[in-house]
C-alpha cells in the first residue's frame, strides 16, 4: 500500500486547479484498488464499477477538502467506503439486493466438461467467500475488507471509517468471527 | 487466561497487535487449550481465505467513464452571471437501470409564484412530444405561465436528426483533424476563422435556429433575456443555413445562450454546497451543485419501479436551497407520471388528499399546492397503493444537490440525448458546440463515446445564464481526455479482467 507520494500531492494540486488530465492520472493510478474495494463492499461487479466511479467523482468535487494530512489513498478510500455503504443502503431500500454470488462467473460455463473440477471447486469457494463477505453487516464488512483484503493497518481503517481504534478492533474481530461461521465448510483444509 | 478473554484477543493476536505480555498469555493459553487453539486456527484460516480472494481490476473503460461523468459535473457547476428572480426547475428522469420498462417515475417541479411571470425558459415550453423511444422516460414538463405566448419549437425530431446527420458528415473531417492534432481547442479564439463560423452555422442549422435578427437585437440586452424559443416559425434547417448571415450574426445568435464572459468577468466556480445552501436560504443567488444522475432516485423524486414503490422523497421546504426558496414563495408541485399509473390514478390520489389538480394529462399533473414534502409523499403513496404497489419507503436527509437549481435564479437541468426534442437541450448543445467550434452532432457523438454510466446517452447540464469558465474547462476536458486518451486507455491495462 503506497503512502501519499509527492506525485500524488502534485496531481491533487493540479486537479484542484482544474487540470482534469491530472485528475485522470489519479483515477488511473487508484482505479484498481478503489474498484476492488468497492467490489468487496457492494458485492457485484457492475455496481462496484458504478460506485467506484462515484467515489472518484466525489473525490474530484471534494479535492479542496483534502489537505494532505492523511494519505491520499486513505482519503480516497474513505470516500469509496461511504459511497459503497450508502449505495448498499439505497439498494436494500429498493429491494433489489443482489448477492455477490449472483454475479455470473467471469467465463460462461458453456463446456463444463472442459473445466477441471478443481477449478470449479476453486470458483465455488471464491464465490462463497465473496458472498459471505457481502452478507456481513456493513460496519464489519468495511473493517474486514479494509484489513484483510486491502491490507490497511488498524489506524488507517480508523481514519478511513472515522471511528476509534478500539471500534476498529472490535468490528474487525466480530466480522471475522461471523465469516468463520459462514465459511465453516472451507476451514477444514489447510489455508 | 480464560477462554473467553483469549477468544476476544485472537484477531489482534493474529495481526500481531498485542503487547508482548498479552501475546505471550494468549500463546500459552492456546498451547494448552484445544478449543481455543482450534478456534484460533479457524480464525486464521478464515483470514487467509478472505485475503486470498483474487483481486479484480477496474474495467478497461473505467477512467473514461469517470471522465464522461466528470464532464457533466463540470457543466453542472456553471454559475449564473446575473441574479434572477424566478426559479424553474425541471427534472427529467431517464433510464434507471433495468427498471425502466415498467417504471413509473414521479417527479415534480415547481414554479415560484413570486411575481407574475415566469421566465419563458423555452426548455419548459416544449410542445414537442418526446420521441417514441423515450417512452421509458418520464418527462417533467410544464409551460410557465408567462410563457403561454412563447412558441414552442416545432422542429420535429426527424428534421433535427436529418440536419444533425448532415452536420455530422460535414463535420467529420474537422473533428478528425483536431484529433490528429491531439490538442484541444482550449479557448474560444476570436480570430479563428470561417471554418468555425461554418461550424456554428451548421450547429445552428441543425438546431433550427434563425439568426436573421441576431445582429441588431441580440447584442446587449438579449444576453439577459431568457432563451425564448428561437423562432416563431422555424425555417427548415437547410433554408436557415443558406439564409444565414456570416459568422458574426451566428455568433450573436449564440450569445443568447453563450454570454461572452471574459476571463475577468467570468464567474467564480461554484461555491461549496453548504455555503451555497446557506446563501440560498438567505435569498441570495446561488447554485446548488447538482449531481442529478447520482441522486435522482432518492432525492426529490418518487419512483415506482416494477412493483415496488421505491420512495417518495420530495424536497422538503427548508431541506434544500431551491426548494426552500420556492416553497417560501409558494410554488406548485408537479407530478409527471406514466404507466402503469394513469392520469386517473393521479386525480384520485389528489382528490383523496384534497388537492386541486390544476392540470392533468396522461403524462403530467400540476397541483395547486405549495411544494410540500408531506403532500407529495401522501399523493405518491396513495398512488402507489392504488396500484397495489408495496409500501413507500422514505429516505430523509438533506438535499445534497438534487436537480440543477439556482435559488433566486434560473436554472434548468435537463438530460440531453441525440434525439431530444427539448428546446433547452438544443440550446445547450448549440452553446456547447459553439464554444467548442464544432457541431452539435459531433459533440454529442463524442459525449456518447465516453458515456458508459447508466445515463450514457445523455449528459446533464444546468443551464444558467452563463457558463463561460466551466465551459472552458469542458473544452479542455473533452479534448485533453476524450480525444487523446481513449486509444491508450485500454491498452495500458493488460492485467485487468473484463468485468462481465
Amino acid at each position: 500500500m503506497p503512502g501519499t507520494s509527492v506525485e500524488d500531492l502534485e496531481l491533487v494540486t493540479r486537479s484542484r486547479a482544474g487540470d482534469v488530465a491530472a485528475f485522470t492520472l489519479l483515477v488511473r493510478r487508484y482505479e484498481d484498488r478503489v474498484y476492488n474495494l468497492a467490489l468487496r463492499l457492494v458485492g457485484n461487479r457492475e455496481d462496484a464499477a458504478d460506485v467506484a466511479q462515484e467515489a472518484f467523482l466525489a473525490a474530484y468535487e471534494g479535492l479542496e477538502r483534502f489537505r494532505g494530512e492523511s494519505a491520499f489513498y486513505t482519503w480516497l478510500y474513505s470516500i469509496a467506503v461511504n459511497k459503497a455503504l450508502s449505495f448498499r443502503r439505497a439498494r436494500d431500500a429498493r429491494k433489489e439486493f443482489v448477492l455477490a454470488s449472483e454475479d455470473p462467473p467471469l467465463e460462461a460455463a458453456g463446456n463444463p466438461g472442459e473445466i477441471p473440477e478443481a477449478e470449479i471447486l476453486a470458483r465455488e469457494k471464491s464465490e462463497a467467500i465473496a458472498a459471505a463477505i457481502a452478507k456481513l453487516p456493513e460496519e464489519f464488512r468495511a473493517a474486514v475488507v479494509l484489513k484483510d483484503i486491502e491490507g490497511l493497518e488498524y489506524e488507517e481503517i480508523a481514519e478511513v471509517v472515522g471511528v476509534a481504534l478500539g471500534t476498529v478492533k472490535s468490528r474487525l474481530h466480530r466480522g471475522r468471527l461471523a465469516l468463520r461461521e459462514a465459511l465453516k465448510p472451507y476451514l477444514g483444509a489447510a489455508p | 487466561m480464560e477462554c473467553q478473554k483469549c477468544k476476544v484477543l485472537l484477531s489482534e493476536y493474529l495481526d500481531g497487535r498485542l503487547e508482548d505480555s498479552e501475546a505471550a498469555a494468549v500463546s500459552s493459553h492456546i498451547a494448552e487449550c484445544l478449543e481455543c487453539r482450534t478456534f484460533a486456527e479457524e480464525l486464521e484460516r478464515t483470514v487467509a481465505l478472505v485475503s486470498g480472494l483474487d483481486r479484480e481490476g477496474a474495467p478497461a473503460d473505467f477512467a473514461q467513464g469517470v471522465a464522461a461523468r466528470l464532464e457533466r459535473r463540470i457543466l453542472l457547476e456553471a454559475e449564473p452571471k446575473a441574479p434572477r428572480r424566478k426559479v424553474i426547475t425541471t427534472w427529467r428522469f431517464a433510464t434507471i437501470g433495468g427498471a425502466v420498462a415498467a417504471s413509473v417515475l414521479v417527479g415534480f417541479y415547481f414554479i415560484t409564484s413570486q411575481g407574475n411571470k415566469v421566465r419563458p425558459l423555452s426548455v419548459l415550453n416544449t410542445a414537442v412530444t418526446p420521441p417514441a423511444t423515450a417512452g421509458n422516460e418520464i418527462v417533467v414538463q410544464e409551460k410557465g405561465e408567462g410563457a403561454a405566448g412563447a412558441p414552442a419549437s416545432k422542429v420535429t425530431a426527424a428534421k433535427e436528426a436529418a440536419a444533425e446527420k448532415k452536420a455530422e458528415i460535414a463535420d467529420r473531417d474537422a473533428l478528425e483533424s483536431r484529433r490528429l492534432a491531439g490538442r484541444g481547442v482550449a479557448e474560444a479564439q476570436p480570430r479563428e476563422t470561417a471554418a468555425r463560423g461554418d461550424k456554428r452555422e451548421e450547429a445552428a442549422a441543425s438546431l433550427g435556429y434563425v439568426a436573421k435578427d441576431a445582429k441588431t437585437a441580440q447584442a446587449g440586452a438579449a444576453r439577459q433575456v431568457p432563451a425564448a424559443a428561437p423562432a416563431a416559425e422555424p425555417t427548415p434547417p437547410n433554408a436557415v443555413a443558406s439564409d444565414m448571415a456570416p459568422a458574426q450574426a451566428t455568433d450573436a445568435a449564440y450569445d443568447r445562450y453563450v454570454p461572452a464572459a471574459s476571463p475577468a468577468t467570468a464567474p467564480a466556480l461554484a461555491r461549496p454546497r453548504e455555503e451555497t445552501e446557506l446563501a440560498a436560504r438567505a435569498g441570495e443567488e446561488a447554485i446548488v451543485k447538482a449531481p442529478l444522475v447520482e441522486t435522482y432516485y432518492y432525492e426529490g423524486s418518487a419512483i415506482i419501479a416494477g412493483d415496488t414503490f421505491v420512495n417518495a422523497i420530495p424536497v422538503a421546504a427548508g431541506a434544500g436551497a431551491f426548494s426552500y426558496g420556492d416553497a417560501k414563495a409558494g410554488g406548485r408541485a408537479q407530478l409527471a407520471v406514466s404507466k402503469p399509473v394513469t392520469a386517473d390514478d393521479v386525480q384520485a390520489a389528489a382528490t383523496a388528499h384534497g388537492i386541486t389538480v390544476v392540470k392533468l394529462s396522461e403524462s403530467e399533473a400540476v397541483f395547486d399546492v405549495a411544494l410540500d414534502k408531506d403532500v407529495l409523499a401522501a399523493v405518491t403513496t396513495t398512488l402507489g397503493k392504488s396500484k397495489g404497489i408495496s409500501a413507500a419507503k422514505e429516505v430523509a436527509g438533506p438535499v445534497s444537490g438534487s436537480g440543477g437549481a439556482v435559488a433566486g435564479g434560473t436554472a434548468v437541468t435537463t438530460h440531453m440525448g441525440l434525439d431530444e426534442p427539448q428546446e433547452g437541450s438544443r440550446q445547450y448543445k448549440a452553446r456547447t458546440a459553439a464554444t467548442l467550434g464544432t457541431t452539435v452532432s459531433a459533440l454529442a457523438s463524442e459525449m456518447k463515446k465516453g458515456g458508459k454510466d447508466q445515463d450514457g446517452e445523455f449528459f446533464t447540464a444546468a443551464i444558467p445564464a452563463t457558463a463561460g469558465a466551466k465551459e472552458r474547462q469542458l473544452v479542455r476536458f473533452i479534448f485533453l481526455n476524450r480525444l487523446t486518451q481513449p486509444a491508450s486507455a485500454g491498452a495500458t491495462k493488460p492485467a485487468t479482467p473484463p468485468a462481465k
